[in-house]
């Protein structure tokens, strides 16, 4: 069974990307006007939360898994390590959630909001980042043109589904969740399913034996320990400037914000692409010593992206 | 080239794709038109570390970059009453922060870049402020001649951007090196799009 070409696999991904950019769009004009000022502002204020929460609980393993499943062609181990600790991720958040409820600081933890949207938002955050993570398992396989495929169709059945409520003047805060939650449900399912197909599943998983994993679960403490610091003040450096912008202004400042920094960053979409490319050259002139090169492709990069996005 | 467009465009932006609630955006998006093109930088010299593997150097500036962040929040956000009084600037203090910490640790990430490959740390900023001179220039005398002319907010934009568009691509003919290019890549592009169109005629020409 052979991979796909490194030009398809590029190819492919930055279609998905352009794509991408529709939909940033879309999210960005349709969905603050549907939802209102007030909602929209609730929603990107607890996202953001939540991938701030759910980041530090990461410690750097996503990199870690990424790394190990691009070098082994087999890592049903680290699969099996990295995955588990996505659902104990989950776990972690929920109790964080219900234990602010319980010890009465969800005013002060997630100001201004409705703890059935707390729960909510919690678990598609987790599911998004859990979708995520099958698309890049995907990439590192070189299967980039079916997982992105399958990325791919989740956007279009998200924006044409946000399109068609809005156009219907039925969609809100509620729809537009189910409308993310849907989404993400469709990449996991067609991913599983993917991956499970007995051809692949003797190509990729080799037989599980716990006994073995000692290996696996060193590699990935050797990896992330100089990580576990820089993801601790991450967490804080990401959750303040939005807590405390929601604690002391409210949610329609907060929306006046998440607004802006969509519009903003919606063309750094395309970086993606360009960043993956230069960190492969660059590592490659690095590993045959060619320094004249490492400083011509950076300075190149370096004018040329900062040109671009002015 | 999003941000010259978006800062200019702002309020057009607002009135075309959202409604009147959101007005009071339309300052804090010209402050954010500024953090794409240094987050952008952060990101592809983040990657550099990553690369050159100095992971280590890389934690440590982005730590303090955090640890600034988080004082920066507080006064830019932070009320005027408070007991340790911030600046209160609510969704704009949140804006002018992440442009300033963008600015400040791009530089430093680009000065122990220019460090490692031993290049003069003056040159970057050079070549980021020209750019930034040039396009905001051509920016700002574009939008004063079309605000000068009634039109609706969508002919403002499209107006506003194809003579953008127009006046890059000139200013890049006459001076590739403000696009990190050279000649001869614009050359060697230029021949290639010659070839392939006149492939496409050729072979229309063949079928009629």
């Amino acid at each position: 069974m052979k991979t796909d070409s490194v030009e398809k696999r590029y190819v492919v991904t930055l279609f998905v990307n352009v794509f991408k950019l529709v939909l940033g769009v879309a999210n960005s004009t349709i969905v603050p006007k549907s939802l209102g000022i007030v909602d929209f502002g609730n929603y990107q204020f607890l996202l953001r939360s939540f991938t701030s929460i759910r980041g530090f609980f990461n410690l750097g393993l996503s990199a870690a898994f990424l790394t190990y499943s691009s070098k082994n062609i087999k890592s049903s181990k680290a699969f099996v390590l990295f995955f588990g600790w996505n659902i104990v991720q989950l776990l972690v958040i929920l109790i964080i959630a219900v234990g602010s409820f319980i010890l009465k600081l969800d005013n002060l933890i997630f100001p201004d909001q409705t703890k059935i949207y707390i729960i909510l938002i919690a678990v598609l955050e987790w599911l998004n980042y859990f979708s995520l993570n099958l698309i890049q398992f995907g990439e590192t396989k070189a299967e980039s043109v079916y997982v992105q495929k399958i990325n791919f169709c989740s956007n279009i059945a998200k924006l044409f589904t946000t399109v068609f409520l809005f156009y219907r003047h039925i969609l809100d805060l509620d729809s537009f969740i189910m409308i993310n939650y849907l989404g993400s449900l469709l990449i996991v399912l067609f991913i599983a399913i993917y991956f499970s197909k007995k051809d692949r599943k003797e190509k990729y998983f080799e037989e599980f034996k716990f006994n073995e994993l000692k290996e696996t679960l060193r590699y990935f403490v050797t990896y992330c320990s100089p990580l576990v610091i820089y993801e601790l003040f991450g967490f804080f450096s990401n959750y303040f400037d939005r807590w405390l912008l929601q604690i002391t202004s409210g949610s329609v400042q907060q929306a006046y914000f998440s607004l802006s920094y969509q519009w903003a960053t919606i063309s750094m979409i395309f970086t993606t692409s360009v960043v993956n490319i230069f960190w492969r050259e660059i590592s490659y002139s690095i590993g045959v010593s060619d320094f004249v090169r490492v400083e011509n492709i950076y300075k190149k990069s370096f004018r040329t992206l900062f040109f671009s996005q002015v | 080239m999003m941000s010259v467009v978006i800062f200019c465009q702002a309020e057009n932006l607002v009135e075309i794709f959202l409604n009147k609630s959101f007005s009071d955006s339309i300052g804090v998006l010209r402050v954010m038109a500024i953090y794409p093109p240094f987050i952008t930088l952060n990101t592809l010299n983040g990657t550099f570390f990553y690369a050159t593997e100095q992971v280590k150097l890389y934690r440590n500036i982005s730590i303090v970059g955090m640890i600034t962040n988080i004082f920066f929040s507080y006064v830019f956000i932070a009320p005027k009453d408070y007991i340790v009084p911030g600046l209160g600037l609510h969704a704009y203090g949140t804006a002018i922060n992440y442009i300033f910490n963008a600015v400040l640790f791009t530089t430093i990430q680009t000065f122990f870049i220019s460090k490692y490959l031993k290049l003069r740390f003056e040159y970057f900023i050079y070549k980021q402020s020209k750019v930034l001179l040039v396009l905001s220039s051509i920016g700002a005398v574009i939008y004063f001649s079309v605000s000068a002319i009634a039109m609706s907010h969508i002919a403002h934009i499209f107006i506003f951007v194809i003579m953008y568009l127009v006046l890059i691509g000139i200013s890049v003919l006459i001076r590739p090196d403000l696009a990190g290019v050279e000649r001869k890549d614009l050359n060697r592009y230029g021949s290639s799009l010659r070839r392939a169109t006149a492939d496409v005629f050729r072979s229309r020409k063949q079928n009629m």
